[in-house]
């Protein structure tokens, strides 16, 4: 079976091409079948019989409405429901897409149909459980057999839809289901294919209605419950078939709490039962239905008999038969049932469109939620890494060892030099090589701050997924990424294309999943608990380049005291390795390590700079890391967002044109 | 002795030395035995421990033909069976197959001698009281390749212990990343379920009718009861509660507690044993409530029972029998109990012959498609009687098999252990602990992250800065002083000179992000390839404590290093030595200053001869260079050798300080994280346990 029916109907486009070409057809078919043509409503407006009031039903005031006004309200809704894409996961989120998806092909399949070509016949679905004899019914109402029936359940695998032949054109493909294929039946039925519908004219059927038998609600088959579903959201009337053994099954009653919450128009058969009980079951199942709310529904009840050539005796099924026809012949019979399925639809569409427009609020809101999320938990680092800068935390371990033995030795004071007259050559010269001590300071407060860095990468990255998996929505679009990741992966060739196909599905637009796969780093879904491969690398370059800042700083400004300057001189590279110390324990109260570490340098530097020259530059210096290390981690944090990127960001506008969609449908009826 | 000698020796001495040996495992059995100790799964694995032991008790009865001391060994080996549990009693039933038909005979021996007293093990005798334990006659001999009861039970016993040791390490690492709460839940149920049903009469097979509103539950039990007991009605839904029919007349009123079937709808077929049902004797059929219908209790009902018995029996008719209410929800997750579990394609009165065979071959295709292949279809019809025969003789056999019950609780740890497969992961992998080359690795970063090599090299700085104020030659200091090289007292911040020379090595704690990723990458280097939830535990516990390291790390080297101040000896006769050369050279100079001022001079007179004589100036001046040049010398050669030493001494303290930290690092990284491991290990053992099909191997 192919597997597309079910949501084709939303990729297909509704350009105004289409919509003239549909709406331009019905004349044609009006002028093929006369008996239409009769009705007052396609007289006064070939548009809406629905819910034109002929003199027939004044039991029911109709508001005329203008059809055109209605029509462009419906494609409203259809757009604004077309665009509203529930991509993130929340609870009940299976529920939702299954509604958006219904109102579509309700859209697609019944009211714009319906509105467009108010002759057509009714369409009539027959639905019910597996063995409830749905096909023998509908061979008995045709007079031949139309439908295959049989002991093995499910029977009917491909829907039939039986009609006179003068009727065909109104379920020509391009007309009514345009998704499904269909087959003109030949000569007796036969088991026909899975997902095709099988159209079986006959001059038996009564004129102005079809018949639509449709695959069970409750077998093991769960692809037939979906195609029963939409065949009910295309129907005008439903003819519920269940039986004496089943009518107290939970399914049976689900589908007709269904119709009578949507307020289609109903006819309930109850077949099978045996003669002998007959009464008694009519009786508790009338209670049941009354009791249900369901009382007012027409009722038929078939006995077990014997069924010859897959029909019912004529006198079983003819109650039924000519109570099928007295609704095509007599028109407010069948206004009234166009109109309360209509409008039953319509009215759930003043809840559900709002209902939908409320989900789509959750969709920005969970969207929002999740770029605050990575975006968060790298905040959050870099905010930690400020703070460790400026707590002297860093002036530990190596750092710490090699500052002493820098300090202590003597080499700091050796680079200082007293300037006697001018002797730059000389003094290049001295000091063309830094120390070596020097150099290992410098290099293990590189090496920290990396270290530092890195590590709260790490931690972010855990951080920001561990949020992610948090709510629904993130756990959802990371299993969808994983997913997204195997098929582009080609572990699983075969399977891919339907994988590929489902995921489109899943998202409602295609190429969804390719971009998804693209826009995760190179080891998948479980890299992005980790830093980037490449973090590393990237910060060793922001550290050099920092500190490169701090050698620039120190050698461009003048930032020697003046009375300092003017007698002695400092190698600018000793002088930023200072810098970099007194920036990093800089005011730091509670450093631990051991006395006047950090004090040393601060005391030199205030010494050298003067205490507020020494307060503008290290902060000066420390903004200069924050703004390189926070690029890095804005970096870091895109991997996420960058997977939110490829799905699509929810659609900010998605609400608000439910809503107005929602309310120009009330307006126009 | 053969298998086949041993196996007659037991039966002949078994004919003589019946009484006492039965007396003996009575009594001691009925004593405080294992009988609710523990948790549930002890208590089944003592039952099955006794009854295994009986046999040796016996055996050891003949040959020493005196009937009283059996007891003692037979006693004994009951205690222990409460405190080893079950693990042990699987090996000795395995190890012992010769044994297996020496318990065929034991079976018959009961009905041979009603009312002999209490044979039952302790938790069933709880149950049925001995006074009312009526004979089970003429049970038929089950084939000698079929296990025991006992073996079953046993074996059943330890996958059972092993399910709870595995919820138990499981419930400490539940959560998102660890096992599912579901499956946690589910496995307590399993074992709980299982471990009442152990508890219960084993001589008891609980039979469920289940099925869909009208499928001809309630028709088909009444005919198999023979009589009319539970009501049969045309409007739907009838049967509200669940009915019970108990054949054979064992007290059977605990087993329908335990199941909650009310007491008004308990009916006994214990008169039945006359007309010919005694295969059925021990039979508890039920007839549930259907599923499916709007009466949405039933169905919980129908969940709870369905999950306690014994076999499974699924009414089906022609109009239902595809439904999803029964396939999705119950046939398709029982895939793993068709042993347990048959299916009945009821009401084929209704259909033709031909039309019968259509529905099976469907049925039989449908099943085939959800993996139960091993399952029996049965077509009946409780109106016409068809198939009533094969249906009778299908329980009749699951009855007199008495294993059913066993059978259902194996499939269910099947089904529940195969869950928790997943976290075991590949389980032919080897769960090393942490290599050495990993703990290297890690001690090295961690001394990197302390800077151990920056302290050793401040520190040899130091001690050679500290040996020049001992040995260093103060007349280069005191030159370099006066030539004005000394920058800092130029611009004035003396003050600093002595801050920095306060900054000398000491400890200096640790980097708290290094270690970090130190541990980071052990943690990956470790659990990259473990099952779900060990990656994350073990990661967990390799940074378990990794706040605390940078202090201990920085204490560690505190103690490695070496008193700050402390001087070596010679150092100070070093310094003595140049103090006595300064002073040479400052007498000698003193003196050529005299001699010049005297001798040459002859600033004044009547100065002794000693400062006047000319002829001593040169042998002073080459005197005073001397103890100048060998105090320089002197210097040098010191400062040599303090270098060295400190380099010496360095190496020492770097060792030391290397040692003590890859001390912290296994007190504080390796020992969780092997921890973590090992359960991780201890975890597959027990998987292995709980998955092995010991004893519970169905014979056919």
């Amino acid at each position: 079976m192919k597997e597309g029916q079910g949501v084709a109907p939303a990729s297909v486009p509704w350009g105004a091409d289409d919509a003239a070409r549909v709406s331009a057809r019905p004349p044609a078919h009006a002028r093929r079948g006369p008996a239409h043509a009769t009705g007052p409503a396609d007289a006064a407006d070939p548009h809406v019989p629905a819910h034109a009031a002929g003199p027939a039903d004044a039991a029911e005031p109709h508001v005329r409405v203008d059809a055109r006004k209605l029509e462009s309200a419906l494609l409203e809704v259809r757009e604004a429901v077309g665009r509203t894409q529930l991509l993130l996961d929340f609870p009940g989120i299976e529920a939702a897409r299954a509604e958006r998806q219904q109102l579509i092909s309700q859209v697609d399949d019944y009211l714009l149909p319906r509105l467009r070509q108010s002759g057509a016949p009714i369409l009539i679905a027959m639905v019910g459980s597996t063995g409830a004899g749905k096909s023998t019914l509908l061979n008995s109402i045709v007079g031949s057999q139309v439908s295959a029936t049989g002991v093995r359940r499910p029977t009917t695998n491909s829907p039939v839809l039986a009609c006179h032949p003068e009727d065909a054109g109104w379920f020509a493909e391009n007309v009514f289901l345009p998704t499904l294929p269909r087959v003109r039946q030949q000569g007796l039925a036969r088991p026909g294919r899975d997902g095709l519908l099988v159209l079986a004219t006959s001059e038996g059927m009564p004129r102005g209605i079809a018949l639509l038998d449709t695959p069970d609600i409750d077998s093991v088959v769960a692809a037939h419950r979906q195609f029963a579903r939409q065949f009910l959201d295309a129907s005008d009337l439903w003819l519920f078939v269940t039986t004496a053994r089943r009518y107290a099954d939970a399914v049976v009653w689900e589908l007709l709490k269904d119709a009578r919450d949507r307020g289609a128009s109903l006819g309930v058969v109850l077949s099978r039962v045996p003669p002998a009980a007959g009464k008694q079951l009519s009786e508790h199942f009338e209670a049941m239905l009354e009791a249900n709310g369901l009382g007012e529904v027409q009722r038929f009840v078939i006995p077990e008999t014997i069924v010859t050539d897959a029909q019912l005796p004529a006198e079983v099924s003819a109650p039924v038969r000519s109570w099928l026809e007295e609704t095509s012949r007599r028109d407010e019979r069948r206004i009234a049932i166009l109109t309360q399925t209509m409008s039953g639809v319509l009215d759930s569409f003043e809840v559900r469109v709002p209902a939908l427009a409320g989900h789509a609020e959750t969709q920005l809101a969970l969207g929002a939620e999740l770029r605050s999320a990575a975006d968060a938990a790298y905040s959050a680092a870099l905010a930690e890494h400020d703070e460790a800068i400026r707590s002297g935390s860093l002036l530990r371990g190596e750092v710490l060892a090699r500052w002493q033995d820098f300090a202590g030795t003597g080499d700091l004071m050796r680079t200082l030099e007293v300037r006697k007259g001018k002797r730059p050559s000389q003094r290049s010269k001295r000091h063309a090589a830094m120390p070596a001590r020097a150099q290992a300071l410098k290099a293990a407060l590189r090496l920290s701050v990396e270290a530092l860095t890195t590590s709260l990468a790490d931690r972010a990255a855990e951080d920001a997924m561990e949020r992610w998996q948090a709510s629904p929505a993130g756990t959802g679009l990371l299993a969808e990424a994983r997913q997204a990741q195997q098929v582009h992966s080609g572990a699983e060739l075969s399977y891919a294309s339907l994988r590929k196909w489902e995921g489109e599905l899943r998202w409602g637009f295609p190429g969804a999943q390719s971009d998804l796969a693209a826009s995760l780093p190179a080891g998948g879904v479980d890299a992005l608990s980790r830093s980037s491969a490449d973090l590393p690398r990237r910060v060793a370059q922001a550290v050099a380049a920092w500190q490169d800042h701090l050698l620039h700083l120190v050698q461009t400004e003048n930032v020697t005291r003046r009375s300092i300057a003017r007698i002695a001189s400092f190698d600018p590279e000793s002088l930023a390795l200072v810098l970099t110390i007194g920036v990093l324990g800089y005011g730091a109260g509670d450093v631990i390590v051991s006395e006047g570490a950090s004090a040393v340098p601060q005391r030199l530097l205030t010494s050298l700079f003067g205490a507020g020259l020494m307060r503008d530059i290290g902060g000066q210096a420390r903004q200069d890391l924050h703004e390189r290390i926070g690029l890095l981690f804005s970096e870091e944090a895109l991997r996420f967002t960058a997977l939110m990127d490829a799905v699509g960001a929810p659609d900010e506008a998605a609400p608000t044109e439910l809503y107005q969609a929602s309310y120009s449908l009330e307006s126009a009826r | 002795m053969s298998a086949r000698r041993q196996a007659t020796a037991d039966r002949e001495s078994r004919v003589r030395v019946r009484p006492d040996a039965e007396e003996t495992t009575g009594s001691e059995l009925a004593g405080p035995g294992p009988a609710g100790t523990g948790p549930a799964g002890t208590g089944p694995a003592g039952s099955g421990l006794a009854g295994a032991k009986a046999a040796p008790a016996a055996r050891s009865v003949a040959a020493q033909a005196a009937g009283s001391t059996a007891a003692k060994p037979g006693g004994s080996a009951t205690t222990e069976a409460a405190g080893n549990g079950a693990a042990d009693t699987a090996k000795p039933a395995r190890k012992r197959p010769a044994r297996l038909p020496t318990r065929v005979p034991a079976s018959q021996r009961r009905g041979a001698q009603p009312g002999s007293g209490p044979r039952q093990p302790a938790e069933r005798r709880a149950a049925d009281p001995p006074a009312t334990d009526p004979p089970v006659t003429d049970l038929p001999v089950r084939s000698p390749s079929a296990p025991t009861e006992q073996q079953v039970t046993a074996g059943l016993s330890a996958r059972l212990m092993a399910l709870a040791r595995m919820i138990q390490i499981g419930s400490a690492r539940s959560g998102r990343n660890g096992f599912t709460k579901k499956l946690l839940a589910d496995a307590e149920d399993v074992l709980a379920r299982a471990g009442e049903r152990m508890r219960l009469s084993s001589r008891h097979t609980v039979v469920v009718l289940a099925g869909g509103t009208g499928s001809g539950k309630s028709s088909l039990f009444n005919r198999l009861a023979g009589a009319d007991l539970s009501t049969v009605g045309v409007t739907r839904p009838v049967t509200k509660d669940a009915h019970a029919c108990v054949w054979g007349g064992a007290i059977s009123g605990p087993i329908l507690d335990w199941l909650n079937v009310p007491a008004r709808y308990r009916y006994s077929r214990a008169s039945a044993l006359d007309s010919g049902e005694d295969d059925l004797a021990g039979l508890v059929l039920l007839d549930l409530p259907d599923h499916d219908s709007v009466m949405t209790h039933a169905g919980e009902l129908v969940d709870q029972l369905v999950s306690m018995a014994d076999v499974m029996v699924w009414v089906l008719d022609p109009q239902k029998y595809a439904d999803a209410a029964v396939h999705r929800r119950f046939l398709v997750p029982m895939a793993g109990h068709s042993d347990v579990l048959a299916v009945v394609l009821n009401q084929s009165d209704l259909l033709a012959a031909a039309q019968v065979d259509d529905c099976a071959a469907d049925l039989r295709r449908l099943l085939d498609s959800e993996d139960l292949h091993e399952v029996p279809i049965l077509v009946t019809s409780a109106v016409s009687g068809a198939g009533l025969a094969e249906l009778r003789k299908l329980l009749g056999d699951g009855v007199a098999a008495r294993r059913a019950a066993a059978t259902r609780i194996s499939a269910d740890l099947d089904g529940v252990i195969s869950r928790f497969e997943p976290y075991a992961g590949d389980v032919g992998a080897p769960a090393g602990g942490v290599p050495a080359a990993s703990r290297t690795r890690l001690a090295d970063r961690l001394a990197a992250a302390a800077g151990v090599s920056a302290i050793s090299d401040a520190l040899r700085s130091a001690r050679e800065l500290r040996a020049v104020d001992f040995v260093g030659w103060p007349v280069a200091w005191f030159i370099q002083r006066l030539s004005g090289r000394d920058p800092i007292r130029r611009v004035r911040l003396g003050m600093l000179w002595n801050d920095l020379r306060s900054v000398t090595a000491g400890p200096a704690g640790a980097q708290q992000a290094e270690i970090d990723n130190a541990l980071t990458d052990l943690g990956g280097e470790l659990a990259d390839e473990l099952p779900k939830p060990w990656s994350h535990t073990v990661r967990t516990a390799v940074r378990s404590r990794a706040d605390q390291i940078p202090a201990a790390v920085g204490s560690a080297i505190g103690e490695a290093l070496p008193a700050e101040d402390s001087v070596v000896w010679w150092w100070r006769l070093a310094g003595l030595c140049q103090g006595l050369l300064l002073g040479t050279a400052a007498v000698a100079v003193v003196w050529l200053v005299l001699v010049m001022v005297f001798g040459v001079f002859h600033a004044a007179s009547g100065v002794p001869r000693l400062l006047s004589d000319t002829g001593a100036l040169p042998w002073i001046g080459v005197g005073a260079v001397a103890a100048l040049g060998l105090g320089a010398a002197t210097a040098s050669v010191c400062m040599r050798l303090a270098a060295s030493t400190a380099e010496r001494e360095n190496t020492q303290v770097t060792a030391d300080m290397r040692e003590r930290i890859a001390g912290v690092a296994d007190e504080m990284v390796i020992v969780p994280a092997e921890q973590e491991l090992s359960e991780f290990g201890r975890y597959r053992e027990e998987a292995r346990i709980a998955s092995r099909d010991v004893g519970t191997a169905p014979a056919g």
